[in-house]
């Protein structure tokens, strides 16, 4: 279970988050939606104590991560895997070495780590390319690729940074599939950080809208969609504000 | 305390504690054997076997140049054969820990700068911290053992080369006496030259390697902010081992003096 209180967030004077509440139960598929640039992969971050509030607590599993250092957090985060929204991928190691790197602290011999990679490669529809540099695959590879190396390990809370932003329709829609496929085999807790709507529908069993620094609205997604706030409205909708289109 | 916040002092302050927190990591992840030896082998690779090119050239010229120019002054005075002492134990004491340090901090000090702040800016930094991967563990204290293991050797290849060509210079080239050329050189370039220099230059592979992580982890966003990191990491490194040069020869003197 993750569970955030009164998080607020500024880069300089810049404030990023304002007094953000969330709870998410384990084995939910929770998605925040928000506009760009809005503090989602701020939010995100903070889960996983890759940034640190300027006040605020985040608890994970009843543990406050906001007060631990970076050792102390290196426990936790064995809880956690994350797709990077650039997939972040060591580009000087093989796509091999890349989804082996969290297995590397669990002492197993390089023919079982061969088999496990192997098999993670085939759960995300890359069999054969452990010996590639991710310089040569596609984007929506690289995604895959970032996915396996998140999932390798068997964490229990899985965090996805855009996971279809700039992707194609058809390539998004796999990563969706994959997602759900991830969350139903693995049993994981998936937190999904997205303003693509489509997405965010198939993949949340708990809509979350981040707007205006804080969580505006959240909900089951029948009852979400179905919501006839005119903030919500507007951003499931996809319409600008008449204000914002004037040159 | 906010004035000194707002101005360059403030900024320089505040850069020392970070890099004073990142170097006492480094020495306690170092204590406690967490890096990788695959990754510390590779880095005396990188470091020490790929930089050989540059210090070997830059030894031996120096080497050359100073038997040249100690020769001209010297044979004024009718002091040929001491050239390569004054060679030697400049080789030994500053020209060769300094130089091989400035040569690998142009060359080593930028590639650590220039690839942790790639992986910065790309987020593999993050990427290691969400698998459970200290930073410090992974990529910083590789990077100083090496340097501070291979920065010694270099520096000996250097010295060694250094005092090498200058005998050959002086010999062949300057007519001096090949057999009182080497024994003064011996007479008067002690053991303690040699612990002195290789003191320094483990000292300065420390600094290099610091500094092109410190500036690498702190790097601002994109490439300018990379390209920015990479000069500036070669820039202190150069201005600290220039600094440090003096204060370390001071404070080697007067130890030996005490201890002797």
């Amino acid at each position: 279970m993750i569970e955030v209180r009164q998080l607020n967030k500024s880069f300089g004077a810049q404030p990023i988050l304002a007094g953000v509440d969330l709870r998410i139960e384990t084995g939910e598929s929770a998605v925040i939606i928000g506009r760009s640039g809005g503090g989602k992969s701020v939010l995100l971050k903070h889960l996983i104590g890759l940034l640190q509030p300027n006040s605020g607590e985040v608890f994970v599993d009843g543990e406050r991560i906001t007060r631990m250092n970076e050792r102390q957090l290196l426990r936790v985060r064995r809880k956690f895997g994350m797709v990077f929204q650039g997939a972040a991928l060591f580009d000087s190691m093989t796509v091999a070495e890349n989804v082996a790197f969290g297995l590397r602290r669990e002492h197993l011999t390089e023919a079982e780590i061969a088999s496990r990679v192997a098999a993670t490669l085939e759960m995300v529809d890359l069999p054969g390319t452990q010996r590639k540099k991710p310089a040569e695959l596609s984007g929506g590879m690289r995604k895959r690729v970032g996915l396996a190396r998140a999932i390798i390990y068997e964490p229990q809370i899985l965090l996805y940074d855009e996971p279809t932003t700039g992707l194609d329709p058809i390539v998004s829609d796999s990563i969706d599939q994959l997602i759900i496929r991830v969350r139903d085999q693995l049993k994981v807790t998936s937190v999904v950080v997205t303003h693509d709507m489509r997405s965010a529908r198939r993949v949340a069993n708990h809509v979350f809208l981040l707007h205006n620094k804080k969580i505006y609205a959240h909900g089951a997604p029948g009852e979400f969609f179905a919501s006839q706030d005119p903030i919500v409205r507007q951003f499931i909708d996809g319409v600008a504000d008449p204000k914002e289109t004037e040159f | 305390m906010n004035f000194l916040g707002q101005t360059w002092i403030g900024d320089w302050l505040a850069g020392l504690g970070r890099i004073t927190i990142l170097a006492r990591d480094a020495i306690a992840s170092c204590l406690t054997f967490k890096a990788s030896r695959r990754d510390l082998f590779y880095q005396i690779y990188f470091i020490g076997v790929k930089s050989q090119a540059v210090v070997l050239v830059t030894g031996a010229f120096t080497g050359m140049v100073l038997t040249a120019q100690t020769y001209f002054q010297f044979h004024k005075v009718k002091m040929d054969t001491a050239t390569l002492a004054v060679v030697g134990v400049s080789m030994c004491d500053e020209l060769g820990p300094v130089l091989t340090a400035l040569m690998v901090a142009g060359r080593v000090g930028a590639a650590i700068a220039a690839e942790i702040g790639t992986m910065r800016v790309t987020e593999q930094i993050d990427a290691l911290r969400t698998l459970a991967t200290h930073p410090v563990d992974y990529l910083v204290v590789p990077r100083l053992l090496a340097s501070m293991v291979a920065l010694p050797l270099l520096t000996i290849e250097s010295i060694v080369l250094g005092i090498g060509s200058g005998y050959i210079v002086g010999s062949q080239l300057l007519g001096i006496d090949p057999v009182y050329l080497y024994l003064n050189m011996l007479k008067y370039t002690s053991d303690i030259d040699i612990f002195f220099g290789l003191i320094k230059s483990f000292v300065y592979g420390g600094i290099i390697a610091l500094i092109g992580c410190y500036k690498g982890m702190s790097c601002g966003l994109g490439a300018e902010g990379v390209g920015r990191a990479t000069t500036e990491a070669v820039v202190y490194s150069s201005i600290s081992i220039l600094i440090c040069n003096f204060f370390l020869t001071l404070a080697l003197q007067r130890l030996f003096v005490l201890v002797s």
